[in-house]
């Protein structure tokens, strides 16, 4: 299937190279222009742009240039965003700016993020554009912050922490995307996406814990997960805390994954997550339901939020790029 | 939720009598009700991004 981006007759290197585009524009020492082009140049991943894009289209936007700009734009910050998370976090080891000198990595990554902002602020005049990129980018600093020194206790201050941090990025490209087509904030495109952001984490923590480069597990991040298990409502959550607590038994229990989803479900965090992506997943959709729009484009809209490919039949897909294909 | 979860675990008849509406939970309506009982049930459910929910 094609994605948003292809079927409004755009691909991924268009994307990238309006990254590049925007690096050129602002950046005039050459040194660092070529290292931020080369930041740039490994990435493959463009879904908020594409939700941005696909925004900027169901509501009605006419220019694909400003589409494009808007695009590039936000993936230039979400990428800033990324190194800074990178290097915080001290993972993503292979990625191009944590084989370099960490102070150079760090001072390029507040050009791009200012190089992000110009180009935000030349696509339109309408001061709510600036106003709303500035709030989510400082939300999402601030659920990072929090993140960072551990500070959810709870699960509703987790839920919360992971809104700024991950739920406002999505914000970011479809308020924006919405605004730039109708020059109006829309309550309910910030709602979901936000519920989009926290379903996707949710998924998103729930895997990392299986693969052998994350830290979160030996940090002793307050994720949903670990909160739970720190209830210690039975021995598999107290077995699992222990061994969480030791990275040599952490890789064993790693090496017999039947094992480990046994000692999840044992202790109810796999059911526990589970509840939540499905609860989370639901308010997306009903807020999605609740936008002034014609049945046809709420259709696209949900199934570009709660696309899940490995469910989707092929008449599903068909008749996805048909009414996308009549709508641009 | 953490609560609820537990208790699921630990009486696992409610399940049952969620499901055929002989109980309700306090503060969800039937449709959350219906998502919950889903999303206990059904833990092996597809995540995003193609990946397996869990037995990958």
């Amino acid at each position: 299937m094609k994605t948003i981006i292809e079927q409004i007759c755009l691909d991924a290197n268009q994307i990238k190279n309006r990254m590049k585009s925007i690096i050129e524009r602002n950046i005039f020492n050459e040194h660092l222009m070529q290292l931020l082009l080369s930041f740039i140049e490994p990435k493959k991943n463009f879904s908020l742009a594409e939700s941005a894009v696909l925004h900027y289209v169901i509501f009605d936007g006419e220019n694909q240039e400003t589409a494009v700009n808007l695009g590039a734009a936000i993936e230039i910050l979400t990428l800033t965003s990324d190194i800074i998370d990178d290097l915080e976090d001290e993972d993503n080891r292979d990625a191009p700016w944590m084989k370099i000198d960490r102070s150079l990595a760090l001072s390029a990554a507040f050009s791009l993020y200012t190089a992000g902002l110009q180009s935000i602020n030349s696509i339109s005049t309408n001061p709510l554009v600036i106003k709303y990129v500035l709030k989510y980018i400082q939300d999402a600093m601030q659920g990072q912050h929090d993140d960072l020194i551990n500070k959810p206790k709870t699960e509703d201050e987790c839920l919360e922490v992971i809104k700024l941090k991950c739920g406002s990025l999505f914000a970011l490209a479809n308020v924006t995307g919405t605004l730039l087509a109708t020059g109006e904030f829309n309550k309910s495109v910030e709602s979901y996406s936000y519920y989009k952001g926290i379903f996707e984490q949710i998924s998103g923590d729930y895997h990392a814990i299986f693969k052998d480069n994350t830290s979160d597990i030996l940090k002793d991040k307050h994720t949903l997960i670990n909160l739970y298990l720190k209830r210690l409502f039975n021995k598999s959550s107290q077995e699992l805390l222990c061994i969480f607590s030791d990275q040599k038994l952490y890789s064993q229990l790693r090496l017999n994954k039947k094992e480990f989803i046994q000692k999840l479900y044992d202790s109810g965090a796999s059911q526990y997550v589970s509840v939540l992506y499905q609860l989370y997943m639901h308010k997306c959709e009903t807020e999605v339901e609740n936008l002034n729009l014609d049945i046809k484009k709420i259709k696209i809209i949900k199934k570009h939020l709660l696309n899940n490919k490995n469910n989707k039949k092929d008449d599903e897909d068909a008749e996805f790029n048909k009414l996308f294909f009549e709508l641009s | 939720m953490q609560n609820l979860i537990n208790y699921f675990l630990n009486y696992p008849d409610v399940l049952k009598k969620l499901k055929s509406n002989e109980a309700s939970l306090i503060g969800y309506d039937s449709i959350q009700t219906q998502i919950i009982i889903k999303g206990f049930e059904n833990y092996l459910m597809m995540g995003a991004d193609n990946k397996k929910w869990d037995n990958e």
